[in-house]
């Protein structure tokens, strides 16, 4: 076996290396020339972003004052209103400082402003807005808070012949913010310059002087053809000797020029590293496909005859659950198939002899249990007989209520019963003298044993022996033991129950015990029932739960006590309850 | 002769200095160079009494000129060129001891007489300055001897010293001069840490005083340059060119932030802002109604939109952290519903359905006066504006000069409402001037702002001895002026001054930002701290 798998992986191996190295090579030799072309592409698909981006804020904020024109120009409106809407439009957009209505001729007739003696753009562009019905955008403007300002103008027309202009003096922080947010490597920054070579906007703020002195720069060689239109990308050379890889685009509408400049020195760090990136990746890969060659090899061909072999000797131990895992789509995953449809045969075999068991289990359960509820249920049954007739005898409406309310405890408790058998309820212990407690309790047997011609022999001695215990829970200890004992007895005996201090330690605790032991001369349980029996539905009646012994076990041991059983075949049975003295 | 807005502009020259009194620590060697500052506009007036505006009232009188006390951060009054006073049992009779050795730039010494001389100066009537109020509580003012001066009083005045912060002139000097064009405005001789030396072309420069009692400043040269504008002076604060500008405005500060060269240290100006209503119009009569106005305006919407979350709710009338402030929440919060609930139980409803609120045939209509040379973002008004429209109540904004809305509105009552800011420099005595209503005729209650309790309150708070008893009075008259407003109250703004990040020994405090000027140093270039 091992010789075919390692021929196997050492083919493997051959087949895919000499490929891979090829490509490696190959793509070493052409990646410092890829890497620079890529970030250029790069930096120019970050610059385009930027530029639509700021493009978008534009137009949007241009769209606020066409949306006042058309309100304005539908409706007729007086200054004061019309100042409203300006003043709202201003709270509403936060990069709107001034918004004014001009009228044709270029004179502000209404402003949101508290100030006056506004005066409209002079300039050039704003006079053929007006001619041409057009939108307006002016130059940037700092202003003396430092905040880079645009007047954007929208026209209003009524039968096409121009009613005036909504003028709105927007801050462009949000356009500084964009650019200063692109960081390409350490030292990549963007730039925006206008259509007059001005700086508008750079990402590193020690340019802020320069834009804000409004001073022509004329330091980049791409502004020209980006300014006229075209997307570019270059190197160039800056006053201090740097080699920077630059990308422009111009900006639509705005005839600004967005400009990304990152060192040169920079960009190739990315293709060296790249370079170093391929080499590490063709060793890498080399190593990835040896590696892969020989666990292919191992889980392909070694791991599925293994597991078959391991399979067959747990089935041969009888562990039927246990399937083969093969999941590949060859020979060996065909042979895994027939193993489990084989295996899964014999466990349904397996199950249907598991689920005969069950039901006759079940059916333990139910027999127990209407014999077992029948016996209260018929008690109410007849003390309601007795209603009609009685009803007005006091003493019986007190021996009907507490009949029924006692029968009725009767038959919760063997529910209680039934749910005790997977958890323990909570006890709630109190001193007990176990002495006058068990008399009244075998008092209470005393009518039950004679009806069935068992005699009871009590060995009670006359002292004291206080158990810290829980009342009921021992009740059903004690009505469980002795049920179980009479049950045994059907053809009559003798009950013996005796009651005694263990003065030295039990099982090697040193705590006085005290020791009851109930005697029965029934038939015995044989070692096997004896086994099981505290394990629940086990019974050597053919009548109840057999969940008696359990319950008390488990109830006893509760109390930190113990309960055990001596049986011998044709002697009778002895259950021994041990319980912690509180007082010793 | 009584200028309230001057007051606040001027106030801001407060002689402040404060808290650091040991002075004898050993000079730093390295990175003796100035620091250059740079200023809008020419420093014509350099004179405590006079300079109202700009760098000069802001900056320079304060490095120039010492007064008898300064305010420390918490605005109490601590020694300064008076070394200790005393006031005797009844309350009326102050007499201040001087220091001694202390001498004016040219060398000659300070005496009591200068004192009087300058105080003269201020009670001069054709002098229009902010402190000449102090002089209507003073009776006589007499020179004991060379260094001790009594003022006998009206009527007790317990914070009398705190209003001393003013410059002390030197009388041989000044004397026979025309303070208003005294050529000693541009060559002006005080006690401070620095002193004058010569003009340039295009600024100043200031020397170190060597014998200055607070000891000798680390930094021998301060130079002011002045430019054409507040955009060009923050070009060359950007390019590294100068070390500061002094104040910065909000603005501004998110690009000043990212430079790493410069430092900015900020705190609440001690000015708050009201919307101060015409307490005898008819429409402001009603508590009730001017309640209203202060809940129909959500402030918290405003400091976050407005002022970039840089300002801070007025609650009470005393500077924000001083022991004068309230210890409960005065402030009026946002409930427009309330507001209107309070409208019409006092009778406003739109009954002719004109979005206008009114009653029996007035509406709810009035104009809010502001200072065209304040200091105000548009939007702010707007807001106001807005959120009272939607009540129902219909407001114009008019902007005026301060001269034009002190002598024709202020000063003859002609006015609805007026947006305006509040000094609270000092002890909260300061409140009488505005809010006592015996100030209505006479004083800078021009809102005609009349309220019994808050009246005995501010007369019991002025005779009042004792601190703790005083801090109480006047949290009582918080709270019931709170209850009884007499306009929106709205915003205290911080105040930033940026400075180089290199300099070390800055001690920045409301009130006080150059109160420790003369222990500045810059950290040597090697970056090794003293």
């Amino acid at each position: 076996m091992r010789k075919i798998s390692t021929k196997l992986i050492l083919l493997l191996i051959a087949a895919s290396l000499v490929p891979l190295l090829t490509y490696g090579t190959l793509s070493l030799m052409t990646s410092r020339k890829t890497a620079s072309n890529l970030a250029s592409e790069r930096n120019m698909k970050v610059a385009q972003r930027a530029a639509e981006e700021i493009s978008l804020y534009l137009d949007n904020n241009m769209r606020i004052l066409k949306s006042i024109a058309a309100t304005i120009s539908r409706t007729p409106l007086q200054p004061r209103q019309i100042k409203a809407i300006l003043r709202n439009t201003i709270l509403e957009f936060k990069e709107y400082q001034i918004i004014h209505l001009i009228d044709p001729n270029g004179k502000v007739i209404v402003s949101s402003s508290i100030k006056s003696n506004f005066i409209a753009p002079t300039d050039e562009s704003f006079r053929e807005a007006l001619e041409k019905k057009i939108p307006y955008r002016s130059q940037v403007f700092i202003t003396d808070e430092l905040i880079p300002t645009i007047s954007l103008g929208f026209p209003m027309t009524k039968m096409d012949k121009l009613d005036g202009m909504i003028l709105g003096v927007v801050n462009l922080l949000d356009v500084w913010r964009i650019v200063s947010q692109i960081k390409i490597g350490k030292h990549g920054n963007a730039l925006i310059l206008s259509n007059t070579r001005r700086l508008l906007a750079h990402g590193d703020p020690s340019f802020l002087p320069i834009i804000i002195e409004r001073k022509v720069v004329d330091f980049h060689p791409l502004a020209g053809d980006v300014l006229k239109g075209q997307s570019v990308s270059g190197v160039y050379k800056t006053n201090d000797g740097l080699e920077m890889l630059s990308v422009g685009v111009p900006l639509p509408r705005m005839s600004w020029a967005l400009i990304i400049d990152q060192p040169l020195q920079e960009a190739f760090v990315e293709a060296r590293s790249m370079t170093r990136r391929l080499g590490a990746f063709t060793v890498v890969f080399t190593l990835i496909t040896c590696l892969v060659g020989f666990i292919g090899g191992r889980r392909y061909v070694i791991q599925p005859i293994n597991k078959l072999i391991e399979i067959t000797r747990a089935f041969a131990r009888g562990a039927l659950e246990e399937r083969v895992e093969i999941s590949t789509k060859d020979e060996f995953g065909e042979l895994g198939q027939s193993f489990n449809s084989m295996a899964s045969d014999l466990e349904k075999l397996e199950e249907k002899v598991k689920r005969k068991e069950r039901e006759a289990t079940l059916g333990l359960i139910a027999g127990g249990l209407v014999h077992d509820l029948k016996h209260p249920i018929k008690n109410i049954e007849n003390m309601t007989n007795l209603l009609d007739e009685m009803f007005e005898k006091q003493k019986y409406r007190e021996r009907f209520k507490t009949t029924v309310l006692r029968e009725l405890a009767t038959i919760n408790r063997y529910f209680d019963d039934l749910a005790d058998i997977a958890t323990t309820k909570p006890i709630q212990c109190i001193p007990v003298n176990l002495i006058e407690y068990l008399n009244q309790c075998f008092d209470q047997f005393q009518t039950a044993a004679a009806s069935q011609g068992i005699g009871l022999i009590r060995e009670i001695p006359d002292e004291a022996l206080i158990v810290s215990a829980d009342t009921h829970a021992l009740n059903r200890v004690f009505n469980n033991i002795v049920n179980n004992a009479l049950d045994a007895m059907a053809e009559g005996g003798t009950l013996k129950v005796s009651v005694r201090r263990l003065s030295e330690g039990w099982e090697g605790k040193p705590d006085q015990m005290a020791e009851v032991a109930i005697k029965d001369t029934g038939p015995g349980i044989t070692p096997e029932i004896k086994e099981k029996v505290f394990e629940g539905f086990v019974s050597s009646k053919s009548k109840g739960l057999g969940l008696g012994l359990s319950i008390a076990k488990k109830l006893t041991e509760a109390h930190g006590g113990h309960l055990n059983i001596q049986s011998f075949q044709g002697e009778g049975t002895t259950c021994i309850i041990t319980l912690p003295l509180l007082i010793s | 002769m009584k200028r309230p807005c001057a007051l606040l502009i001027i106030s801001l020259t407060v002689g402040v200095l404060n808290g650091c009194w040991t002075s004898n620590q050993t000079h730093s060697p390295a990175n003796n160079r100035p620091l250059i500052i740079g200023a809008f506009n020419k420093p014509s007036v350099i004179n405590p009494i006079l300079s109202t505006s700009g760098i000069s009232s802001f900056f320079l009188v304060d490095i120039i000129f010492d007064g008898l006390i300064r305010l420390d951060e918490n605005m109490i009054a601590r020694p300064s060129l008076a070394e200790s006073w005393e006031v005797s049992e009844d309350g009326l009779v102050w007499t201040f001891h001087m220091r001694h050795g202390v001498t004016f730039h040219d060398g000659s010494p300070l005496t009591a007489e200068d004192v009087k001389f300058t105080l003269d100066l201020i009670g001069n009537p054709i002098y229009t300055n902010p402190y000449s109020h102090i002089l209507s509580s003073i009776k006589t003012i007499e020179v004991l001897d060379k260094h001790t001066i009594e003022f006998t009083l009206r009527h007790p005045f317990q914070s009398l010293p705190r209003y001393l912060y003013f410059g002390i002139l030197p009388e041989q000097n000044y004397e026979g001069q025309d303070l208003r064009s005294t050529h000693l405005n541009r060559q002006p001789v005080g006690t401070g840490p620095y002193q004058l030396d010569h003009w340039v072309d295009n600024g100043l420069v200031m020397k170190a005083n060597d014998n200055y009692f607070l000891g000798k400043p680390r930094i021998q040269t301060i130079l002011v340059k002045i430019f054409e504008n507040r955009k060009a002076a923050w070009a060359k604060l950007i390019s590294g060119k100068i070390d500061s500008t002094l104040l910065i405005e909000s603005e501004t500060i998110n690009i000043i932030e990212q430079l790493s060269q410069l430092k900015l240290y900020n705190y609440i100006n001690p000015y708050y802002y009201l919307i101060v209503f015409n307490n005898k119009k008819n429409l402001f009569r009603e508590k009730e109604v001017r309640q209203a106005l202060n809940y129909a305006i959500d402030k918290n919407w405003l400091i976050e939109n407005i002022f970039d979350g840089k300002a801070l709710a007025v609650n009470g009338l005393a500077y924000p952290g001083s022991s004068f402030e309230p210890r409960e929440n005065l402030t009026y919060p946002y409930d427009p519903i309330k507001a209107l609930h309070l409208l019409i139980q006092n009778g406003w409803s739109d009954m002719d359905g004109d979005g206008i609120l009114d009653n029996s045939g007035q509406k709810f209509q009035f104009t809010i006066h502001l200072p065209a040379e304040g200091y105000y973002p548009e939007k702010m008004l707007f807001f106001v504006q807005q959120q009272l429209a939607e009540l129902g109540i219909q407001t114009k904004i008019k902007a005026s000069t301060l001269q034009e809305l002190l002598t024709n509105h202020l000063r003859q009552k002609q006015f609805d409402a007026v947006l305006q800011d509040f000094v609270a420099v000092g002890d909260p005595d300061i409140n009488y001037q505005f809010w006592s209503s015996s100030q209505i005729n006479q004083g800078f209650n021009f809102y005609s702002y009349r309220n019994t309790k808050v009246d005995n309150l501010l007369e019991i708070g002025r005779s009042t001895l004792h601190r703790n008893d005083r801090i109480k009075i006047y949290r009582l008259f918080q709270r019931e002026i709170f209850k009884d407003p007499p306009g929106i109250f709205l915003f205290w703004r911080y105040l930033n001054i940026v400075l180089p990040k290199s300099l070390r020994g800055v001690v920045i405090g409301p009130g006080a930002p150059f109160i420790s000027i003369h222990q500045w140093y810059f950290e040597p270039e090697d970056g090794t701290t003293l």
